[in-house]
């Protein structure tokens, strides 16, 4: 069987590889403030944007998007204007 | 400071004199923060930070974004003066009426200025003032902490 894969193929593959919206913990940025944020973001319900919150103090990071890449960007920003320290990262394919 | 959001979504704010002198001070503080970008001053990393683990996607990420992070954060320096220059000035209050987009403005602007005054304090989730010894920073990180937390009550 062929593994050879095309360079059309592969952009197809690359565009439709989801991005990594990761939120890293400050000891700063309120917990409160943090569960808002990701409600106002990513429209996520008060339980879940509680979770990733959570995920966040205990565990140093948490992924809150998995997403496409020019999605995954624009919520970057909005996370940045809000104060978040948050990263933008590849998925491996 | 007392607070207070309003049937029709205002949030009112009324502070002291004293305490809403504070204020004035505050924007010229973070606008020279974004201006200078002074990589030296750990405010600059705070406010603008690292967007990738991956300096090849952080650079691309660049490339499409430019400056915008940092352009939006002095419009919102702006918008929060315009605010206080609106200010209702009585003998010893002096009342803020804000708008739904302004409330908004008020807790981005003050969570700027604690990234601000917080990363230069180097604070740490186990940072413990000692209250006899604030120095006027951390006394200020401290007043605009619990701003902050009123404001956010409000239903941020």
């Amino acid at each position: 069987m062929s593994t050879h894969i095309s360079g059309q193929t592969k952009e197809a593959v690359e565009l439709d590889t989801p991005w990594n919206v990761i939120v890293w913990n400050d000891p700063i940025n309120l917990m409160p403030y943090v569960t808002r944020v990701f409600q106002k973001v990513f429209g996520y319900s008060n339980e879940l944007a509680t979770k990733l919150m959570l995920e966040v103090h205990h565990n140093g990071k948490s992924l809150v998007a998995s997403e496409a890449r020019e999605r995954a960007e624009f919520h970057l920003l909005q996370l940045h204007q809000y104060g978040l320290q948050a990263t933008l990262e590849k998925t491996e394919s | 400071m007392k607070a207070k959001r309003k049937k029709n979504g205002t949030v009112e704010l009324s502070f002291a004199t004293e305490e809403a002198a504070i204020l004035l001070e505050l924007p010229r503080q973070l606008r020279d923060t974004l201006i200078r970008q002074n990589e030296a001053d750990p405010a600059t990393a705070r406010l603008l930070p690292r967007v990738s683990t991956n300096p090849k996607v952080a650079a691309e990420y660049k490339a499409l974004v430019g400056d915008e992070l940092r352009r939006s954060k002095l419009e919102r320096v702006d918008e929060f003066e315009a605010t206080i220059r609106n200010a209702e000035v009585g003998r010893s209050k002096v009342l803020f009426k804000l708008s739904p987009e302004e409330y908004e403005i008020w807790i981005g602007f003050l969570n700027d200025m604690r990234l601000m005054i917080g990363s230069q304090l180097d604070i740490t989730e186990n940072w413990d003032p000692d209250f006899d010894t604030l120095d006027p920073d951390e006394w200020l990180y401290l007043v605009l902490t619990s701003m902050q937390c009123e404001l956010i009550d409000l239903g941020f």
